[in-house]
């Protein structure tokens, strides 16, 4: 995975909402996801994945329920909830008004006179 | 069935942590088993793809915690975990683990039991509503330094009328009477309160039976003929009997309607006496059949005063107020109440000035339970810290596996605390039980006096404090300490150098103190029971055997004072006459006898201070042959005699103490002292007595004079009947005889050989606290050498490896011997030393403190010490010749 960035602190839980907002997932299918949907660009610590899940869990943005996987196995599935829902849209725009004002601070060009 | 319960909710939970657990545990293992899938399906050996799957993932057991405890529940089954983890380690060990629960519980026990009989003589406080808000008023000259300082009647009033910040005041006083439950039972002699008509209710006192003082009553002198039971005299003499509410009870022979019976918790308005009944103060006059004027006499100061504070209203501001509110009422009444200072205190700034002495003994007392409580934690302390080490690789392989520092802190602290809740279980079942011994303790005298240590919640708060105090003293720092281990050398199982030596330095400090402070402890305990030894054996200045003590006080039947004088000279004269009898006397205050006589007197030439009117003293009104028969010495001038006389010149006897005090230097015979009152004459000291002890054995030096009986009669007193035979309560029915010839309706109390009147007021108590200091002596020796010898003894076999080097280099058993002991003996020496310092101050303090309750004890000052030496050579060197036998190579290899 050349050319992967590190992930930065207090992300990997919107990561999280947006994979499982595209549908029901399980743990390790939140990983998969979320490695497709950023291109293969971001890593995540697999070791990690698991408390953030069950913190997001307890703070009721996501419900978990035991299920069967494709290839039939018990499953622990992750839903987003509406509280998460909200969260989600919240954190989103926070995140591009972030990354708007990076971007607009990083490409200046020093002023000459 | 509350059994099951308990069960079947266990195994719930059980079954909801186990499905917790394992579901971590699943999603987890599914993830790497997916994980594996797809390696494999991207061409990956299975194995290989296993490998790679679980690298990628990282630490499975640390993820599945940090998923526990982002769910919030860890908190709760890591605790039931490491409780289930130390109770196997408990079971695993169960000498340690009895030694040190026991240690616990008796420091515990200790503080536990003490505590309970300082609350009930100092801490607890009254039964009102909100008592924090209930303040003393007291009333005294400038000079006077304790002392409860009372209010007459009618000052009272007027003081009452004119304070704002208070929301109630209320005046009390403490009053005999002859109290029979029917006008045909014959009456016994009962001590109450006689209040004023707002006492109930502005305490907040709410009757458990029947209804208090209504606000009209109380008023009008004679009126109101109603009385409140104490609910001790109520449910113990009277039979708890309901329907006694609205019945009458006579008092003095007249009827009182009882309205009221006051609730459990109320037990009175000091520690020690807890009145029979509560009476309106306006119906004293009656009862006395007009004798009593105290609230009609402005100079009468015999009322107690609390005030309840209001809302918002503070102590100083109060304090001010009431202060101007009494100049006031000094300025209008300048002849009875100048050269008066009114103070407002808390209830227990007014204890501690009121009883100094049983403040410092219980403070002491506390400070020695401390000390208890400090070795026993000091033992565990070390228990655990020699644990730690032997537990070192068990720590460091834990934290090889993962867990975290915190996390196995919690559990090295949890062990903790379940001893300390097991120390502190046992510590409250030992308190209960010297509760009840210490229950019992009762001043035999017409008033009941009782003290009444007790295990309520004040008790368990404070054990649970205690306990929760001797954690942190005894699990911090062993804790910490193991959890600091060095990894990768507890895994080897070896102490690197600098730590090793570190350790070492501590384990000395460790020794050091910890004879130190049981020199201190236990040079303590021998000073207080050198006190109370001595106390005990002490000639408190008259003759205890063969005497018979018994009260009569005319007044109970309203008699005249012509009436009076006849009953006395008649009972004193057949008396004599009685078979069986070699002498017969009269006191109005039986030595000792918490109900004693006080006077205010001048001496002659001694100079008082401006405004002081006179000098506050004991005394007692005693009979002519008072002297011989009590075996009291006159050491100079003569007894009273029969020719003293009501007519004859006033003459008075004074113990040597108040020549002392007020005559310095000079022969008190042929001086005068005189009563303070206005009409009073002047009497001639004509003997000197020895001073003995008059209200308590460890009293200091009190200045007493005596007066005689013809010159000064009273009406209440106590008749002293020498016997030939050494049983003297054989007199005690023929004397009740000529009392029932004399006068039917008179009451007599106290009857008792004056043997046991003195060991029950005298030295029950000494001889109990005396036990109890011995057990707490005794404990804490135990603990002491207990903890003393583990944590040297210890502290040598962690030494085994480098006496094992010494001998592999050529070193001698004798020479390792030698070299243990010495520094051993170094250790002990060091500690002596500085314990002496600290028992120096102790001692000093103890004796200073309490008052003939502690002395100087030589025999400790030597034993002690020895026996801390000795017992730290024994424990240097069983270890160390053990060490020493071994072969060397074992012991390095051991380590």
């Amino acid at each position: 995975m050349s050319g992967s960035a590190d992930l930065l602190p207090g992300t990997l839980d919107l990561l999280i909402l947006k994979a499982v907002s595209l549908g029901p997932l399980h743990g390790y299918g939140v990983l998969l996801r979320i490695e497709q949907i950023s291109g293969d660009a971001l890593t995540i610590e697999q070791g990690a994945l698991y408390p953030a899940l069950a913190r997001l869990e307890r703070q009721r943005l996501l419900e978990a329920e035991w299920g069967v996987s494709d290839n039939n196995r018990r499953a622990k599935f992750y839903r987003l909830t509406a509280a998460g829902r909200r969260r989600l849209r919240d954190e989103t725009h926070g995140w591009q008004r972030l990354v708007r004002a990076m971007t607009a601070a990083l490409d200046s060009t020093p002023e000459e006179g | 069935m509350r059994r099951l319960a308990w069960l079947t909710s266990g195994v719930a939970n059980l079954f909801r942590r186990q499905r917790l657990e394992s579901g971590v545990h699943d999603e987890i293992a599914f993830h790497l088993d997916e994980r594996t899938a797809d390696l494999v399906r991207r061409g990956l050996e299975p194995a290989e793809a296993r490998r790679v799957a679980r690298a990628e993932f990282g630490g499975v057991l640390s993820c599945a915690e940090r998923t526990r405890e982002a769910w919030g529940f860890r908190i709760i089954g890591e605790l039931r975990q490491d409780a289930r983890h130390a109770l196997r380690m408990f079971a695993g060990s169960p000498g340690f683990t009895a030694i040190a629960v026991l240690s616990i519980a008796i420091g515990i026990g200790a503080n536990a039991s003490i505590f309970s009989v300082a609350d009930a003589l100092v801490f607890r406080p009254l039964g009102v509503r909100d008592p924090g808000r209930v303040m003393s008023v007291s009333l005294q000259p400038p000079e006077a330094t304790r002392g409860i300082g009372s209010m007459s009647y009618p000052n009272y009033l007027d003081f009452r009328d004119s304070v704002q910040s208070f929301d109630g005041v209320v005046a009390h006083q403490l009053v005999t009477f002859s109290f029979a439950a029917t006008r045909d039972a014959s009456p016994d002699m009962r001590a109450g309160l006689a209040v004023s008509g707002n006492f109930f209710s502005a305490l907040g006192i709410v009757p458990e039976v029947g209804r208090a003082f209504a606000p009209d009553e109380a008023k009008v002198p004679g009126a109101d003929a109603v009385l409140i039971l104490g609910h001790d005299f109520w449910s113990g003499v009277l039979g708890a009997d309901r329907s006694i509410v609205g019945r009458e009870v006579w008092l003095n022979g007249i009827p009182m309607r009882v309205i009221g019976v006051a609730p459990e918790r109320f037990t009175g308005m000091d520690q020690y006496i807890r009145p029979a009944f509560f009476l309106p103060a306006s119906m004293l006059r009656r009862l006395s059949q007009g004798r009593d004027r105290s609230v009609e006499d402005r100079a009468a100061r015999i009322y107690d005063i609390h005030a309840r504070l209001k809302p918002g209203a503070s102590l100083s501001r109060a304090q001010n107020e009431a202060s101007a509110a009494w100049n006031a009422l000094s300025r209008q009444y300048p002849d009875v109440n100048q050269h008066l200072v009114l103070a407002v205190r808390t209830e227990f700034q007014a204890r501690v000035r009121n009883f100094p002495e049983d403040v410092m003994t219980m403070v002491s007392l506390l400070a020695l339970v401390a000390l208890v409580l400090a070795i026993a934690c000091a033992n565990v302390a070390n228990l655990l810290l020699g644990r730690a080490r032997s537990r070192a690789r068990e720590i460091a392989i834990r934290l090889a596996l993962g867990v975290s520092r915190p996390r196995l802190l919690r559990q090295l602290l949890t062990e903790s605390v379940l001893l300390a809740v097991a120390g502190c279980a046992a510590g409250i079942a030992l308190a209960t039980w010297a509760v009840r011994v210490l229950r019992d303790i009762r001043i035999p005298s017409d008033l009941p006096i009782v003290i009444e240590p007790r295990l309520d919640e004040r008790v368990l708060i404070f054990s649970i404090c205690a306990a929760a105090l001797s954690v942190l003293l005894f699990g911090i720092a062993p804790a910490v300490s193991s959890v600091r281990t060095n990894l990768v050398a507890g895994l080897k199982a070896a102490v690197p150098g600098r730590a090793a030596r570190h350790r070492m330095i501590g384990r000395s400090v460790l020794v050091v103190l910890q004879v130190a402070l049981s020199m201190v402890l236990l040079i303590s305990a021998g000073t207080v029971l050198e006190g109370f030894r001595r106390l005990l054996e002490l000639d408190p200045g008259f003759r205890t055997d063969h005497l018979l003590m018994m009260a009569v006080d005319t007044e109970l039947t309203n008699a005249s004072p012509e009436q009076s004088h006849v009953f006395y000279k008649e009972l004193v004269d057949r008396a004599r006459r009685l078979p069986g009898v070699v002498s017969v006397t009269m006191t109005g205050a039986v030595p000792l006898d918490p109900n004693s006589q006080g006077e205010t007197v001048i001496p002659e030439g001694y100079e008082l201070r401006p405004g002081q009117r006179g000098v506050g003293v004991q005394l007692a009104t005693v009979e002519a042959h008072y002297f011989s028969t009590m075996k009291t010495r006159i050491a100079g001038g003569r007894s009273f005699n029969d020719d003293d006389r009501a007519t004859s010149e006033p003459v008075v006897i004074v113990n040597e103490e108040f020549g002392r005090e007020y005559w310095r230097g000079q022969n008190p015979l042929g001086k005068r002292v005189r009563l303070s009152g206005a009409e009073s004459p002047w009497m001639t000291v004509v003997g000197v007595a020895r001073t003995g002890k008059y209200f308590f054995l460890g009293e200091t030096p009190q200045p007493f004079i005596y007066l005689p009986f013809v010159q000064h009669e009273r009406t209440r007193m106590s008749l002293i009947v020498e016997s030939a035979s050494d049983d003297p309560t054989a007199l005690a029915m023929p004397i009740r005889q000529v009392v029932r010839n004399l006068s039917p309706e008179q009451p007599v109390y106290n009857v008792r050989a004056l043997s046991t009147f003195y060991e029950q007021r005298a030295l029950a108590i000494p001889r109990r606290m005396f036990h109890v200091v011995t057990t707490m002596g005794v404990a804490g020796l135990v603990l002491a050498l207990v903890g003393l010898y583990g944590l040297v003894a210890y502290s040598v076999a962690c030494r085994s490896r480098e006496i094992g080097i010494r001998m592999a280099i050529g070193a001698r058993p004798s020479n390792v011997l030698a070299l243990v002991l010495r520094q051993g003996c170094t250790l002990a020496v060091i500690g002596v030393a500085t314990g002496a310092l600290g028992s120096m101050a102790a001692t000093r303090a103890l004796i200073a403190g309490l008052y003939g309750l502690a002395a100087p004890n030589r025999p400790a000052w030597v034993i002690v010490p020895l026996l801390l030496i000795a017992l730290t050579l024994i424990a240097s060197y069983i270890p160390a010749r053990r060490a020493s036998l071994i072969d060397p190579l074992q012991a390095v290899r051991h380590e």
